[in-house]
C-alpha cells in the first residue's frame, strides 16, 4: 500500500473516519497538523458504491459478528454502526438536533446518572460552526431548548404526508410541532443539489445532498494534506515504557503495518472504541489502556426507538421522501408528574419496505398472513419514531469474548437491558405516539420495539476514578491518548446524537491545536 | 426446505418468487463475512440453519411420522408457530432459546429478500427507489404519475 508518512512520526493518527474522525481530521489538517486517518472500512465512491437496493446498501454497515446478551440485547448492523469513510453519516437519516442545556446537568437537575464536565454553553459556539459548516436546513425559529434559530438554511418545503399526519394531530392535541432541522440541503451548496426526496437517505444519498463526513470533511481534510489510510483496521495502539501511545499498528489486506504518531485519537464508535482499549492491554496497563478507571466499556446507552404506527383510510406512503421532516421535542425535558425523568423526541419517520416488514417480523414476531395483510396495505400506515432517553447503568457494558475474529482480536460482547425509568418513559411515549395518530384521524395499529444510536462506553469526567476521558476527550491515564466519538457521552439525552459527536470532536481539535505540540 | 417455509413465512407460494429467496438465503449462508450479531451460545448462523433443518425433519418424524416436507401445509405451519414460540419438544442439543432463534433467523432472511422482489414492491403500491429522477409529489394525496397504486392481489379479498 502507498503510504506518505511510513517512517514518520506525524503529529497526530485518527483511528475511524466517522462522524468525530471526518470532523477532528479536517480541523487539524487545516491547522497545519501531520495527520493520518485510519479507516476499517472502504472509501467510498457515491455514485458507484451506493445502490438503490435497501438489501444490498446493508453493506454499508458493521457486519462483523458481535455477541448481544441482557435483557433487552441490542441489535447491530444496519441498525447502529457504519463502516467505511463517512462511517455512520453515511447512512443516518440526517436529522440534527442540538442536545438542551438540561442534558449537560441530569445529575444536579434529576437526582440520577451523572454531570458533563462541559456545559451547553461551552458547546454552543460548536454548535453553531457545525451547522455553518455544512449548511443545516431548518426552521426560522425551533421551538425547544437553547437554540432558537434560524439554521444557516431555509427549512424543508414540502414536507411528507407523513410528517403532515404528524403535525396534524400533534395541531389537534395543542401539541408543538416544527419541520425538522436536517443536515440535509434544502438548496445548492458546493456543487451538490438539493434532496430530490428519495428516502434513500438510510442506503446512502446518491446525490450528495444530505452531508456526511465522506463527502464533506475528508475531502476538505485531504486536499489540507491529510493522509487517508481506508481497508485498514486498526487491531492496537502501542504504549512505551513511560506509559505513553507512541501510534498504532493496522491490518491492511492480510499484512500488518505500523504507523507511528505523536497524538492517538479514538474515533471508533461506541463499540470499536472500547474493544481496541481494551484489547491493547500490555504490560503497564494489564487491564486495557485508559481503564484505570475501570470504566471502559461501560455505561453504554441506546435511545429507545419504538416505532409506532397508526392506519388510514387515505395512502401516506411513508416512502416519500426525506425519513424524518417533522419532529416534537414537547416532551423533552423532565415532568414530575409522568413518574419518571427526562423525556423524548418525537419524529414523523417514513420507511422503505424492507425496513418496515424486516422490524415488524424480527422485533414485533409478525409473520405469515398477518404480515402480508399489513404489508399489502402499508401505504395506509403513518409512523412516528421514538427518540427516548436511556439513563446509563454500570451493567450495560462492552466486554471481550473468549471467540476471535479474523484479525485475531476477540469478539465484543454487549450487554444491554432498560431499566425501570427507561421502561416508564417508553410507555409514555408510545401512548403520545397513538394519541397523536388518533387525533389525525388513523387508528392504532401496532408498536415495533426498537432502539437507536448507541452513545457512552468511555464517559468523559473530571474525577479519573469515575470516567475514561475529561473534557477535552483526553484520556486521564495516557495524556497523549485521546478517545474522541459518541462513546464519550455521559448522558443520552432525548435527541439523535451526530451533532452533539461532531461539536465535541471541533472542539477537541481545537484544545489540541491550541496546545501546539505540548501533548 | 428453505422454499416450503419461506412459503408460509412470506405467505406466499409464487415460485419465481421463492426462488429469489432461497438464492438470497444461500447466499447469505455462504458468504465469509460477519452475521452483526450473534447471542452468546448460538452457532454461527450457517450451523444454526443447517441443523434446524434436519432438527425439523426429527420433530416432524416424531410428531407426525413423517419427513417436514411430506406433511400437510396446515402441520408445517403448526409445526413453524411452535418454533416461533420455542415450543417444540426439547431434543438434543435444541432447547426454547435455540429453537427460537432458529425461527428469528429464518424469518429474518426470508423477510428481507421477499420485500426486496420487485413484483411484491408493485404489488404493495411502493414506488421503487427512484434514482435520479427524486420524488417531486411528496405531500398527501398527490402521487407523481409513475408511481404505481396498488395491484390487484389475486384472492386478498381488500378492495383497492
Ligand atoms: C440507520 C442509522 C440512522 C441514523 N440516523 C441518525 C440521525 O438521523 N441523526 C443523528 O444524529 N444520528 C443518527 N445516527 C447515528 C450516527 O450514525 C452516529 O451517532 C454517528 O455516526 C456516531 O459517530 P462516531 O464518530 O462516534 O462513529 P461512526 O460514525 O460510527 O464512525 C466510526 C468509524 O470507525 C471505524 N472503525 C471502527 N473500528 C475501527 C478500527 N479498529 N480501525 C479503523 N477504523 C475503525 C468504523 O468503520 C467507522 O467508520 C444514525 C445511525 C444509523 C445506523
Ligand atoms: S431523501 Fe434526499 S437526502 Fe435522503 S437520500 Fe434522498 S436525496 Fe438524499
Amino acid at each position: 500500500m502507498e503510504r506518505r508518512f511510513e517512517k514518520q512520526e506525524v503529529d497526530v493518527v485518527v483511528v475511524g473516519l466517522g462522524a468525530a474522525g471526518g470532523v477532528l481530521l479536517n480541523a487539524l489538517a487545516k491547522a497545519g497538523l501531520d495527520v493520518v486517518g485510519i479507516e476499517a472500512g472502504p472509501f467510498w465512491d457515491p455514485q458507484n458504491d451506493f445502490a438503490s437496493d435497501e438489501l444490498y446498501s446493508r453493506t454499508l454497515a458493521w457486519n462483523d459478528t458481535r455477541f448481544t446478551t441482557g435483557q433487552d440485547a441490542l441489535q447491530f448492523g444496519s441498525n447502529n454502526s457504519g463502516r467505511g469513510v463517512g462511517g455512520g453519516t453515511v447512512h443516518f437519516t440526517g436529522v440534527f438536533y442540538r442536545f438542551h442545556e438540561s442534558d449537560f446537568r441530569v445529575r444536579t437537575l434529576d437526582g440520577v446518572a451523572d454531570d458533563w464536565p462541559l456545559s451547553y454553553e461551552d458547546l454552543a459556539p460548536y454548535y453553531a460552526k457545525i451547522e455553518q459548516d455544512i449548511k443545516v436546513s431548518g426552521p426560522k425559529e425551533f421551538p425547544w431548548g437553547a437554540f432558537r434559530g434560524p439554521y444557516p438554511y431555509p427549512e424543508r418545503e414540502p414536507i411528507s404526508g407523513n410528517s403532515q399526519i404528524f403535525r396534524k394531530g400533534c395541531a389537534a392535541l395543542g401539541i408543538t410541532s416544527s419541520v425538522a432541522p436536517l443536515a440535509i440541503l434544502s438548496a445548492p451548496f458546493n456543487g451538490r443539489p438539493p434532496c430530490i426526496n428519495r428516502g434513500f437517505c438510510n442506503q446512502g444519498c446518491l446525490p450528495n445532498a444530505k452531508f456526511s463526513t465522506l463527502i464533506h470533511y475528508i475531502p476538505q481534510a485531504i486536499e489540507a494534506g491529510a493522509e487517508v489510510l481506508s481497508d485498514s483496521m486498526v487491531t492496537r495502539i502501542v504504549v512505551n515504557k513511560q506509559g505513553y501511545a507512541t501510534g498504532v499498528e493496522f491490518s491492511h489486506d492480510g499484512k500488518s503495518y505500523a504507523q507511528k504518531a505523536k497524538i492517538v485519537i479514538v474515533s471508533a464508535f461506541v463499540v470499536e472504541t472500547p474493544r481496541l482499549l481494551l484489547n491493547s492491554a500490555c504490560f503497564q496497563f494489564p487491564d486495557g489502556l485508559a481503564n484505570q478507571s475501570g470504566l471502559v466499556g461501560k455505561y453504554i446507552m441506546p435511545h429507545s426507538g419504538h416505532d409506532v404506527y397508526g392506519k388510514f383510510d387515505r395512502e401516506i406512503r411513508l416512502y416519500k421522501g426525506t425519513p424524518v421532516m417533522a419532529v416534537s421535542q414537547d416532551f423533552y425535558e423532565t415532568d414530575q408528574e409522568r413518574g419518571f425523568v427526562r423525556g423524548y423526541s418525537l419524529n414523523a419517520h417514513g420507511s422503505r419496505p424492507l425496513a418496515m416488514a424486516s422490524l415488524a417480523a424480527t422485533n414485533a414476531g409478525l409473520w405469515g398472513k398477518e404480515l402480508r395483510e399489513i404489508m399489502l396495505e402499508w401505504n395506509y400506515y403513518a409512523r412516528i419514531t421514538v427518540v427516548g432517553e436511556v439513563l446509563p447503568a454500570l451493567t450495560n457494558a462492552v466486554t471481550l469474548s473468549d471467540e476471535k475474529d479474523e484479525y485475531g482480536i476477540p469478539r465484543a460482547q454487549v450487554s444491554f437491558g432498560y431499566g425501570e425509568n427507561d421502561r416508564l418513559l417508553i410507555a409514555h411515549a408510545i401512548e403520545t405516539c397513538n394519541a397523536i395518530l388518533e387525533a389525525a384521524g388513523g387508528r392504532r395499529a401496532f408498536v415495533v420495539p426498537d432502539s437507536a444510536h448507541l452513545m457512552g462506553g468511555c464517559r468523559m469526567g473530571d474525577d479519573p476514578a469515575k470516567s475514561v476521558v475529561n473534557e477535552f476527550c483526553q484520556s486521564h491515564d495516557i495524556p497523549n491518548l485521546f478517545i474522541c466519538d459518541a462513546s464519550v457521552f455521559v448522558t443520552s439525552g432525548g435527541a439523535n446524537p451526530t451533532e452533539t459527536v461532531m461539536a465535541i470532536a471541533l472542539r477537541t481539535a481545537q484544545y489540541i491545536i491550541g496546545q501546539k505540540g505540548r501533548i | 426446505m428453505i422454499k416450503i417455509i419461506a412459503a408460509h413465512v412470506a405467505h406466499d407460494h409464487r415460485e419465481e418468487i421463492l426462488n429469489w429467496v432461497v438464492a438470497h438465503v444461500d447466499e447469505q449462508l455462504a458468504k465469509p463475512f460477519g452475521e452483526s450479531q450473534r447471542k452468546p451460545g448460538i452457532p454461527p448462523q450457517k450451523v444454526l440453519i443447517r441443523g434446524g433443518l434436519k432438527a425439523l425433519n426429527t420433530w416432524a418424524k416424531g410428531s407426525y411420522s413423517r419427513e417436514f416436507l411430506k406433511l400437510e401445509a396446515k402441520q408445517q405451519l403448526t409445526m413453524i408457530s411452535s418454533l416461533q414460540l420455542g415450543h417444540l419438544e426439547e431434543i438434543k442439543d435444541w432447547d426454547t432459546t435455540l429453537q427460537k432463534e432458529l425461527f428469528k433467523k429464518l424469518l429474518g432472511l426470508t423477510i428481507e429478500a421477499y420485500y426486496s422482489h420487485p413484483w411484491v414492491w408493485s404489488e404493495i403500491g411502493y414506488g421503487g427507489p427512484a434514482y435520479p429522477r427524486g420524488y417531486v409529489r411528496v405531500e398527501l394525496g398527490i402521487a407523481d404519475p409513475w408511481e404505481p397504486t396498488r395491484e390487484e392481489v389475486v384472492g386478498d379479498g381488500t378492495e383497492i
